[in-house]
């Protein structure tokens, strides 16, 4: 049997790891090399980075440090952030990474996820959708830029669209429950898993356990979270932590 | 003194497998040279990519006529497992034939990729020696190689398939041991002390 996976997401902005709330206000929590060794010892299933606002800000890839994260990492590693073109993204997995995630680029130059497809295979590419509830119609919107631009897309269009060029796996990114540890909106997840067959991670919100078991239980194969992994207790102190294996969730 | 060569041609995952050797105390010589590859006493062929682009690449290099003729031990990894066997059907592409099996695409199964930690089962021969029936290993990968003779390593997603192929001196894993943790180290120290 398949088991769910466990996914710990580092944010990084230049060589720091920081953390979001909403997808606003990056604290600094620590060194991303000094997370990834933490999560070596921890055993954790796969681990992706994430760089804030590359593409807002047009920032360029960090491949010094993707190259040292990857050498330090004995586990599936997946990197977005700023990827713009298919050169950028073999040379990322040309690194030891398994996959590289597409956000930005992937709805303001639709082609590319087709051709990154084509040169790196398909079960490489993933395409995030960044989603918004909008509180009017109770429709999930997709967003790119950091949350910045509606794509004028819903969740169901987006997600076709993706796996449609070749996308292998999906991750929902939910945007308003980012480091609230609220919990997961599966509702936005739920509009897309009978829809297409790619694997889909859930990302934004989580706070312990029960959120992970909750989707573990819907079928959702990818279980990702970033606060609950880089911080402890309420008060929010930076300890980098993973569920143990041998603990079923 | 073990020489440990790795197919360059532009597979993805060079880097974590060479990583992962290292940590076994082994730096592999990367290369595409016939000769280097020939000398070698072990020759692991990495993959992660499209076949039908990493196909031509290994017919521009020459590579496609000097593999299948390796003596040595040889470990194909994910798209380099593939990429042994006869015909795939991404691409539809033909691959350097030593195991006569066809790479097919995951029909009626819940998700394409196959992708996450999945479980080992009957295990056969040197490659396997150590692992338990149940151990997870790390798999990402759309195509399958149906189990048969060859097969030395099972894995089940809705039906049971080749997770590790041997035939002769050629050895292969559709999962990454250079991502597997613990099983993965201990099949690439397999590989290494044949």
């Amino acid at each position: 049997m398949l088991e769910s996976r466990i996914i710990p997401v580092l944010g990084i902005m230049g060589n720091g790891l920081y953390k979001t709330v909403r997808f606003s206000d990056p604290a600094y929590v620590g060194d991303p090399l000094n997370a990834v060794h933490i999560f070596n010892e921890k055993g954790v299933n796969e681990l992706f980075v994430m760089a804030f606002r590359s593409s807002l800000n047009h920032e360029p890839v960090p491949h010094r440090l993707l190259r040292e994260l990857a050498e330090e990492a004995f586990f599936p590693l997946g990197y977005g952030g700023g990827l713009n073109s298919v050169a950028d993204c073999a040379h990322v997995i040309s690194y030891g990474y398994e996959k590289v995630s597409l956000n930005s680029a992937a709805f303001t130059n639709p082609t590319l996820v087709n051709e990154v497809a084509k040169e790196l295979g398909c079960s490489s590419v993933v395409v995030s959708l960044d989603v918004r509830k909008d509180v009017q119609t109770g429709a999930y919107r997709v967003y790119t830029h950091s949350g910045t631009i509606d794509t004028g897309l819903t969740i169901e269009q987006a997600a076709r669209q993706s796996v449609d060029s070749g996308a292998g796996e999906l991750l929902v990114h939910l945007i308003d429950h980012d480091g609230t540890y609220q919990g997961y909106d599966l509702e936005a997840v739920e509009t897309i898993m009978h829809h297409v067959t790619v694997p889909i991670i859930v990302l934004g919100g989580a706070s312990g356990q029960e959120d992970l078991v909750r989707a573990k239980n819907m079928g959702i194969q990818g279980i990702a979270a970033s606060s609950m992994f880089v911080y402890y207790g309420k008060l929010r102190a930076v300890l980098i932590n993973y569920p143990d294996r041998a603990v079923e969730i | 003194m073990a020489r440990i060569a790795m197919i360059d041609y532009g597979a993805g995952n060079v880097r974590s497998v060479c990583f992962a050797l290292e940590r076994l105390d082994v730096t592999p010589e990367v290369t595409n040279d016939a000769a280097q590859l020939r000398a070698a006493s072990h020759v692991i062929f990495p993959g992660v990519g499209h076949a039908d682009a990493a196909m031509k690449e290994l017919t521009r290099l020459g590579l496609d006529t000097i593999i299948p003729t390796l003596k040595q031990p040889v470990l194909g990894i994910c798209l380099g497992m593939q990429l042994l066997c006869q015909h795939t059907e991404e691409g539809d592409v033909n691959g350097l034939g030593v195991f006569p099996q066809n790479v097919v695409r995951f029909q009626d199964v819940p998700k394409v990729p196959h992708m996450g930690w999945n479980t080992l089962s009957e295990l056969k021969g040197p490659l396997m020696n150590g692992l338990n029936d149940g151990d997870f290993a790390y798999y990402v990968h759309s195509y399958y190689v149906p189990k048969s003779e060859f097969t030395i390593a099972i894995t089940d997603y809705g039906f049971p398939f080749s997770g590790a192929l041997q035939k002769d001196n050629f050895f292969a894993c559709q999962f990454h041991p250079e991502k597997s943790g613990d099983a993965g180290e201990r099949i690439l120290r397999n590989f290494l002390s044949l």
